[in-house]
């Protein structure tokens, strides 16, 4: 399953765009970028519902499809021009060193972490979601930004699921709803944060929650 | 039935709080005290059953086993306890008009839900439900964390969010590896239950499982509150209400690491036992020595008590690391700590509403202002530290005696990390307690129901350090073999 072409094409797609939110500077890119990088894994979770007959893989390729390419997006957006927010705050250390950094998880990924799982799938995908992981981690750390954050994190949860299915983990329905759910709650809260920050700070930026207000009391 | 029971009563509990208007606040509160007697009436029921027939079987989703059955136990005491010290907490806090109607509503509404997820990840027979579950107490304590809404409060839910939200996805890969793991051996559908992981662990992949562990022991142990993933934990156990800081260190951070303990148990079967011993061990000491280094030097007396937590969970990683009569004494020690903390957390409570200061140099005279709440915070400080005759003596002691024939080295880095602990409790309770109480400041407990729970608690903790029940031995019996 994890050889369809297509599907390695959409986990290609998933680290390139993980690389690419590691270089763009506006929040409403940085918001595109995740919109299309849940369609490519609702596209992979489709054509591998196709190939292995499997009902599960398509509730799950319509569930991401509702939340993460239409709800989350279009709910950033309306935050990102709410706050007047375009522009993220810049990143800890700057944009050829943040590609050396994603050079050196990428040949992580192919050179240690793949081969633990080689003996059981031999697939392209799986390196490369491998470093999408990591590459989405080094973005919350490197990235100052909010915004920045959250969409790390639920880009690294669409690497993590297309990277099970690519595993060969069934999905079920019941799973699928609760993880979409819990996705759906945990963006309302992290937008609830937001709008706390906005009126705490005047921004939707972690730079001014620079651990200056947690050790003065 | 009972285990959905128990399940149901935090959410109808929720619903009731949810539509309560202004007016009704005293059925807020009296609802969140009487669900929490009824989930302890129904935990002792799970319990019972559990010893008398072992497995408990719900549906196919949810049974209760040994180690949930014993972890439901004290999570539901320190939940009555932390319910009734929220009543009186928040009570004294509208008082003095720092919170309205709607907050303590609100407030309320978190916390059944906050517990619903905690039972459902005790009960869960799936892994991946238990994940969801673990997720989803992340998001109902959010908002309680940074529910004073300040700057600093604000910061400490943003940082609970956002670290353990990584730390759980990383848990989450982690879960799916293993299922994956298990998917290969011959198990099938997405709902590999433990029972299933465990019948089939001698045949999984080895490397796969390392790789498996790994990821759990990070991403679950972010919850836990090991150092170097605990930056989240001092932050939100000092700026969360006092009675959600003594939830979050005396039941969440246990939720957690038996998450990472049942996972344990499963890779010792699947690979050589010494490579998860290593990282708990590891992952404990180093948790430890940082945790004993802050605190002795700590100026804030709630994030003193926060890396308390962090230096007991690393006490806890070292015993289930080491395994036999230590993971026996480890589950114990889990036990005494959950009961312990909250009365630390609840007389801090105490403390603040009396000096409006959570700094250690602004606490004088404690012992004249709040006789109670003092001379409890004194010995329960004393018995978390390991003093006897508490029964936390007698399980680090367990655990040190174990450790010493394999790993003497470490264990005299523990001892000297656990004496820098006491000294440094020493000294903050010594300038806190002691020395002439600031004139302008009255002399007296806020109200009953802020005593009552640290009475009740510190009862049960003496009772249940000098007497064990056999029913009770019985259930962590069978709960070690489920660990190691």
């Amino acid at each position: 399953m994890s050889t369809i072409p297509l599907v390695v094409l959409c986990a290609a797609s998933v680290f390139a765009l993980t690389l690419l939110m590691n270089i763009v500077r506006k929040n409403t890119t940085l918001v595109h970028l995740y919109l299309l990088q849940s369609l490519a894994l609702a596209v992979a979770l489709t054509s591998m519902s196709f190939v292995e007959g499997s009902s599960g893989l398509l509730y799950a390729a319509a569930l991401t499809l509702a939340v993460k390419v239409v709800l989350a997006p279009a709910f950033f957006l309306r935050l990102i021009r709410k706050y007047e927010a375009h522009f993220s705050a810049a990143s800890y250390i700057n944009t050829p060193l943040s590609l050396l950094a994603l050079t050196a998880i990428t040949v992580f990924s192919y050179a240690f972490l793949y081969p633990q799982i080689s003996g059981y799938v031999r697939s392209p995908s799986i390196p490369l979601l491998f470093a999408a992981i990591f590459g989405t981690l080094f973005l919350m750390v490197n990235r100052r930004g909010a915004l920045a954050a959250i969409i790390g994190i639920l880009s690294l949860e669409n690497a993590v699921v297309l990277l099970a299915a690519s595993l060969g983990i069934e999905h079920a329905f019941a799973l699928e709803l609760a993880v979409a759910f819990d996705i759906a709650v945990w963006v309302a809260i992290a937008a609830g944060f937001l709008g706390m920050m906005q009126r705490q700070f005047g921004a939707i930026d972690s730079a001014p929650l620079a651990m200056t207000h947690l050790t003065e009391e | 039935m009972t285990i959905f029971a128990l399940l149901i009563t935090p959410v109808l509990a929720a619903a009731v709080s949810a539509f309560m208007p202004r007016e009704r606040q005293r059925t807020i509160e009296y609802c969140a005290v009487v669900a929490g007697a009824v989930e302890v009436f129904l935990a002792l029921a799970i319990a019972h059953s559990v010893v008398a027939s072992g497995v408990v079987h719900a549906s196919s989703l949810f049974a209760g086993d040994a180690l949930g059955a014993f972890v439901l136990l004290f999570t539901t005491v320190v939940g009555l306890a932390a319910a009734a010290q929220s009543v009186g907490h928040l009570r004294e806090e509208m008082q003095k008009g720092i919170l309205g109607f709607r907050r303590v509503r609100e407030y309320f509404v978190l916390f059944h839900l906050f517990f619903f997820a905690m039972f459902a990840a005790a009960l869960t027979a799936s892994p991946l439900i238990m994940w969801a579950s673990i997720e989803a107490t992340t998001l109902a304590t959010a908002f309680l964390i940074s529910f004073y809404n300040k700057p600093s409060a604000l910061e400490a839910g943003w940082k609970h969010l956002i670290v353990n939200s990584v730390g759980l996805l990383l848990g989450f890969l982690g879960t799916l590896l293993f299922i994956n793991a298990a998917g290969s051996a011959g198990a099938s559908g997405p709902f590999v239950t433990w029972e299933m992981l465990r019948a089939m662990a001698g045949g999984l992949d080895p490397t796969l499982i390392k790789l498996a562990f790994i990821f759990c022991i990070v991403g679950y142990g972010t919850k836990v509150g090991f150092v170097p993933m605990h930056t989240w934990l001092p932050d939100a156990h000092s700026k969360a209400p006092v009675p959600i800081s003594s939830l979050l260190s005396g039941v969440l951070l246990n939720m957690a690491l038996i998450a990472v303990l049942r996972f344990r148990g499963i890779a010792n079967s699947a690979l050589d036992p010494v490579f998860t011993q290593h990282l708990l061990i590891g992952f404990g000491v180093i948790s430890l020595v940082v945790a004993a280094l802050i605190i002795f030097g700590q100026k804030n007396y709630k994030r003193m008590l926060a890396y308390s937590s962090i230096e007991h969970m690393g006490i806890l990683g070292i015993g289930f690391g080491i395994g036999g009569i230590a993971a026996i004494a480890g589950l114990f020690h889990m036990l005494y700590h959950a009961l312990l903390k909250p009365v630390l957390f609840f007389c801090s409570g105490n403390f603040f509403l009396k000096y409006s200061s959570t700094k250690i140099a602004r606490v004088r005279g404690a012992l004249t202002l709040l006789p109670v709440s003092g001379l409890v915070f004194f010995a329960a400080l004393l018995a978390v530290s390991g003093v006897p005759p508490s029964g936390i003596f007698f399980t680090k002691l367990s655990i040190l005696a174990a450790g010493m024939q394999e790993y003497p080295l470490v264990m005299i880095v523990v001892i000297i990390a656990l004496a820098l602990v006491l000294a440094g409790f020493l000294r903050s309770i010594s300038h806190m307690l002691f020395g002439e109480a600031p004139e302008d400041i009255p002399k007296g407990e806020a109200n009953v129901w802020t005593l009552v729970p640290i009475i009740s608690l510190s009862v049960l903790f003496i009772i249940l350090s000098l007497y064990i029940p056999e029913a009770l031995t019985r259930i962590v019996g069978s709960a070690s073999t489920l660990i190691q």
